[in-house]
């Protein structure tokens, strides 16, 4: 959703071209397939143009060291299996792009056949932002649901001092007329931690209420930084297990809690994956949503601001604001992103894009 | 599972039993059929049990008007409009919310019974108690579910960063089966709070927080008096959330779009109903093995200052819903006034110190 924290972006713009090959060198440098690294990059790309730093090409940095260090296949086997419009993905310790995709299309598939299509993929990676996944179902004219759970629990339930669950992400997208469908995309804590380690890196300070150190008392300092806490309390908790749950449990591999600490060795991204479509055509003719839904936007939008508002925005409007002219005029990144990836093309013997 | 605030005084307590049968005669004398109305009672009186007393007995206040208005139809058949394998949509035609959420959670469950996932939307609904209940109907039978509603009320819930409102306080609930453990269960209202709890802080002479709402030129306000519109819980969060609530049980549910509710249009409610049958995905003897483990391991973290233990989700209602069931529903002062005198207006006595 809106980004309040701020990040440091700089002046200079990197065209997505560049990024795209920049990206697919250092995922094929690292043993990925040429086609599979384009379209994991695609999908951080995609976030980058959204303004969503954190869940973009930031992350090869960490995949690249993942690769490298064994902890994700680069030439996975992903099995799917489908019955009874039920889709099951093993991910074969993949980059959890391409777990995400198998199970996203699939589940699509069951949809367009039957409605509504669930899919649980097992043994993959980080699926970088959730939003991606469900608007690969609403570019194709479905609802999309996306929730993933990870090994590595840091979000504390309401009540406790240490972290029952993870800090879980997931996305829901809405078909419309126009190219940018209604998507919300949160985590169930008060923010993302890749977003906390972000702001806390450059400014040393968190926000209040956000965060705890390792003893689970609150904090605001950046290098005491240790759990989330879950937004709005009790209703983040909630959201934030029960979909830890779906993709954890229903998958077979287990809730965050259960998988542990992320290994400090290796640092392995494991992630479960839970999909949901509903094809609205079983519902309401497809061109009759997306009017519906143009004109709640419309409707929301016309609505008066608060004070300290200019507008009222529907969930990830804000994010598509600048989105095409980032397609057209490159992107400006924070310095949160062009250091690691900096270092990582130290790392892999590349040439970092001109503009970083 | 909303905001700690307005906690009231246990006035009395009555007997599971004695509430159903008391409930189930009101409903009835307001031209309810008998099983209808036994259904009805069983999910308020339920809600009571687990101190969700919004979504209780004090609701055959409104019910029984909405029946006298015409707003409920009290006998109205649940029709099917149209079906595919794994979807069914649903028209009401007015009956009690109850009733086709029985219904439309039933058909949910059957479609994934049939397959591996159910989604039922029905139109024209009614008010259908907590969400929590109709979730649990699915968990029964093996399903992983998931519910959502429009609010019955007009609409009082503020967008992220709007003066007025943008959402009804509908609810989105989630639940889970586990095995030695009470189910895991997630039900929340996309607002803050809900607008009764603010009316008992009114009451009571309490304040209320500063992020639970706005007064009319929307200023935060501590005063529940003043307070007009209610905040999304978490910010952008719950708008967020609210969306997907409108979204499924506005547009394709074909509830009254929130922001055309206003408290002389009500409109209608859209009731969605999710079932995802877990033994297509992996045995459920294994699935809720899983649950269980997961479940003793959050017991087991440390609390904070000021808890006992760390609870799951759902488990406080389910505490007290066992508490309830060995002692009677522990009412509020006052909750039950106005129920009682409903039920002297259908000639149907009080069966508690009224």
């Amino acid at each position: 959703m809106s980004d309040r924290l701020r990040y440091d972006i700089g002046e200079a713009r990197v065209p997505a071209d560049e990024m795209r090959t920049f990206g697919t060198d250092a995922l094929t440098a690292t043993g990925v397939p040429r086609d599979d690294a384009a379209f994991v990059v695609e999908t951080l790309i995609h976030c980058d143009l959204r303004g969503v730093f954190s869940h973009g090409t930031r992350l090869l940095a960490a995949y690249t060291e993942a690769l490298q260090a064994g902890a994700i296949n680069p030439t996975p086997d992903i099995r799917v299996s489908c019955s009874d419009g039920a889709a099951r993905v093993a991910g074969d310790r993949s980059l959890g792009q391409l777990g995400a995709r198998a199970g996203m299309q699939a589940a699509m598939d069951i949809a367009h056949e039957r409605g509504v299509g669930v899919a649980a993929v097992s043994d993959t990676g980080h699926f970088g932002a959730a939003a991606y996944w469900a608007l690969m179902a609403a570019d194709s004219g479905l609802i999309g649901h996306a929730a993933s759970n990870m090994a590595g629990p840091c979000m504390l339930a309401t009540g406790s001092r240490q972290p029952a669950t993870g800090n879980t992400p997931l996305a829901w997208a809405f078909p419309t007329h126009g190219s940018q469908p209604v998507v919300l995309d949160m985590a169930s804590g008060a923010y993302a931690l890749n977003k906390l380690h972000m702001v806390g890196t450059t400014t040393g300070i968190l926000p209040e209420g956000v965060a705890t150190d390792r003893d689970g008392n609150p904090t605001t300092d950046a290098s005491k930084l240790a759990y989330v806490l879950p937004a709005g309390g009790p209703k983040g908790y909630g959201i934030g297990l029960v979909h830890d749950l779906m993709a954890g449990v229903l998958s077979g591999d287990g809730a965050t809690l259960i998988k542990g600490p992320l290994d400090p060795e290796n640092r392995v991204p494991w992630g479960s994956l839970f999909f949901l479509t509903i094809d609205v055509s079983a519902f309401l003719p497809l061109d009759a949503f997306r009017t519906a839904m143009d004109e709640q936007s419309s409707a929301v939008n016309a609505l008066p601001p608060a004070a300290g508002f200019d507008k009222v925005q529907m969930p990830g409007q804000p994010e598509w604001e600048h989105f095409e002219d980032r397609v057209a005029n490159g992107i400006a990144y924070p310095s949160s992103v062009i250091d690691p990836l900096t270092e990582m093309a130290d790392r892999l013997g590349l040439d970092a894009p001109a503009g970083f | 599972m909303s905001a700690d605030f307005a906690q009231a005084a246990v006035g009395q307590r009555v007997p599971v039993e004695r509430m159903r049968a008391f409930t189930t005669r009101v409903m009835h004398a307001a031209g309810v059929l008998e099983n209808r109305a036994t259904l009805i009672a069983d999910v308020l009186v339920e809600a009571d049990a687990r101190g969700v007393f919004s979504h209780g007995v004090t609701r055959v206040t409104p019910y029984t008007a909405e029946i006298r208005s015409g707003l409920v139809r009290p006998d109205a058949e649940v029709k099917t409009l149209q079906e595919r394998p794994a979807t069914a949509a649903l028209d009401a035609g007015g009956a009690p919310g109850a009733v086709s959420a029985q219904i439309g959670m039933q058909r949910a469950i059957d479609l994934a019974h049939d397959g591996a996932a159910g989604i039922v939307c029905v139109h024209n609904g009614r008010h259908f108690g907590p969400a929590a209940h109709w979730a649990l109907q699915a968990v029964e039978a093996g399903c992983v579910a998931f519910v959502t509603s429009s609010g019955g009320g007009a609409s009082g819930v503020l967008a992220f960063g709007s003066r007025t409102p943008a959402l009804t306080n509908g609810p989105i609930a989630w639940a889970l089966p586990a095995g030695r453990n009470y189910p895991v269960v997630a039900d929340m209202a996309v607002g803050f709070s809900a607008l009764g709890k603010v009316r008992v802080a009114a009451a009571t002479g309490q304040s209320i927080p500063s992020d639970v709402g706005v007064d009319a030129d929307g200023n935060p306000t501590t005063d529940p008096n003043q307070l007009v519109w209610l905040n999304p819980f978490a910010g952008p969060k719950g708008f967020g959330f609210g969306i997907v609530m409108e979204t499924l049980s506005g547009i394709l549910a074909g509830a009254t779009a929130a922001v055309n509710r206003t408290p002389d249009h009500l409109g209608t409610v859209g009731q969605v109903f999710a079932a995802i049958r877990v033994d297509a995905f992996r045995p459920l003897a294994e699935f809720v093995v899983d649950m269980d483990e997961t479940i003793d391991a959050i017991h087991a973290l440390q609390p904070a200052e000021g808890f006992d233990r760390v609870l799951v989700p759902g488990e406080p209602e389910w505490l007290k819903r066992a508490d309830a069931f060995e002692h009677g529903i522990g009412y509020p002062a006052g909750l039950l006034d106005a129920v009682a005198e409903t039920g002297r207006a259908y000639g149907v006595a009080p069966e508690w110190d009224a």
